[in-house]
């Protein structure tokens, strides 16, 4: 049976095309025309492009429906809402300096003190202040953001989640590529997950792997002395590679794994073989 | 295929913003590996194999956004483009909406057997996906839709392959695995100045 000869040859599964398995493989559009299915090859071809261009455009959406995608693109939205406020505040206080022509002190580095410097800017009325106002803004549709993913975390990896937080879990599904991909990750994968330059410098250069990727965002790895934090990275990983594995099949919260979790992290902080 | 003062064109029409020289659009080979190559094999002189033509009917593994797609749809009567990810082919549709010998497939050219119900027998197969096991990919659907005498074009990254081994030698290893399935390898081209770390293998079947 030739795919011209129904309706319904081509199916989707998991957002990809799929010839029914009843169909003859390398179809032959002689075939078509002799059989008096279509008159000619440019028949022939016209129905084949119609009907892959609809099914794939089909396929886009049930890929896109899917929850992973929403996370995905939010978390993405996240990163670049993260650098361009950076990057817009550092650039409009260096105006400023030279607006107001005299040193200031260094406000990047609080950031509590910045965002009163801006509120200050986008009071005056003139076009930097009109920036700052922007900039401002953008800090609320930030946090709304959070709330999103927050939400959207929490449902789809309630462990991961109450692990990790539900944004890092949200940075880190999404570097991995998904909640199947990162359940089937070795931990020490995912104790690297986002750490590409140093891991691959290593790889290249034998130069010191890195400790930690993503993770480092947990408060128990970067509050943890220096001497253990690869201990305490290494032991989040390997927890988070269970609550993976939780979210992925169960897909409930599991209090005992969690609590665990909390146990050995503490274990590993509070080490002290470590020289 | 045309050429001008050193510059690979092509007849189609145009895509938005994109260079035009003399009414026809350059193909650039710093965006398309496959344009590469033939600047490469022109540098030598000796395309006429490789020739895009008008009965020609290609299989394109990888097909991403459709660029270099839209080139080759210009010389060749119909061009297959398989591609999984949905991003690139919403872009990839919307250019096979302009063209009429596009045929856009929403699938994964690991498991070509999903649409070889779909897909009659090519002359050329033209692969560029950036998967470590790109060679059995090929070779996979080589074996299924190429017809024999026909040409297989393998883009082979070396780095998404393996970043720790030499370029030189995962070439070189590629070929050996292509000719003991039985092809003969024609040219194995460096992309060098546009692309690095890629190397084309010319194959027939």
């Amino acid at each position: 049976m030739y795919w011209y000869e129904s309706e319904k040859s081509i199916k989707l599964e998991n957002g990809l095309l799929k010839a029914d398995e009843k169909q003859t493989p390398l179809p032959n559009w002689h075939h078509a025309v002799e059989t008096g299915k279509l008159e000619s090859r440019a028949a022939y071809l016209h129905l084949l492009r119609e009907r892959c261009i609809a099914h794939s455009l089909e396929g886009i959406r049930m890929q896109y429906g899917t929850d992973g995608w929403i996370l995905f693109k939010q978390v993405g939205m996240l990163s670049e809402i993260d650098s361009s406020v950076s990057r817009l505040t550092e650039k409009l206080l260096e105006w400023d300096l030279v607006i107001m022509a005299g040193p200031r002190e260094n406000h990047a580095t609080y950031p509590e003190k910045t965002r009163q410097y801006l509120r200050e800017i986008a009071s005056r009325g003139d076009t930097s202040s009109l920036l700052a106002q922007q900039i401002i803004e953008f800090e609320e549709i930030r946090k709304k953001l959070l709330h999103d993913i927050s939400r959207t975390a929490k449902e789809q990896m309630p462990n991961c989640s109450a692990l990790l937080g539900p944004v890092v879990a949200a940075r880190l599904v999404c570097e991995a590529g998904g909640l199947h991909a990162l359940s089937i990750l070795p931990s020490s994968t995912i104790q690297v997950l986002g750490a590409k330059t140093g891991l691959f410098s290593h790889i290249k250069n034998n130069s010191a792997p890195p400790k930690h990727g993503i993770i480092y965002q947990h408060k128990r790895v970067h509050a943890a002395k220096r001497a253990v934090r690869g201990k305490v990275a290494r032991t989040l990983a390997a927890r988070v590679s269970i609550a993976s594995k939780i979210d992925y099949y169960r897909k409930e919260l599991d209090p005992q794994c969690i609590a665990i979790s909390d146990k050995r992290l503490l274990n590993a902080a509070t080490c002290k073989d470590t020289p | 295929m045309i050429w001008d003062t050193g510059m690979l064109l092509s007849p189609g029409t145009p895509i938005l913003r994109e260079r035009i020289w003399k009414g026809k659009r350059i193909w650039d080979p710093k965006h398309s590996k496959l344009s590469a190559l033939y600047h490469k094999l022109y540098q030598k002189e000796n395309t006429p194999e490789l020739e895009l033509t008008p009965k020609m009917r290609v299989l394109y593994l990888g097909a991403g956004s459709g660029t270099t797609v839209s080139f080759v749809a210009d010389y060749v009567e119909v061009i297959y483009a398989i591609e999984p990810a949905p991003e690139p082919m919403t872009d990839l549709i919307s250019i096979a909406q302009k063209r009429k010998n596009i045929i856009p497939l929403l699938s994964d050219a690991r498991k070509p057997k999903e649409y070889a119900a779909l897909i009659e027998e090519v002359d050329m197969v033209y692969q560029d996906v950036a998967q470590p096991n790109q060679v059995e990919i090929f070779l996979e659907n080589c074996e299924i839709f190429l017809k024999s005498g026909g040409i297989g074009i393998l883009m082979l990254k070396t780095r998404c392959i393996d970043v720790r081994q030499d370029p030189q030698e995962l070439s070189s290893a590629a070929a050996q695995t292509l000719s003991d399935a039985g092809y003969i390898i024609c040219d194995r081209i460096w992309l060098e100045p546009w692309h690095r770390d890629h190397s084309a293998l010319v194959t027939h079947k």
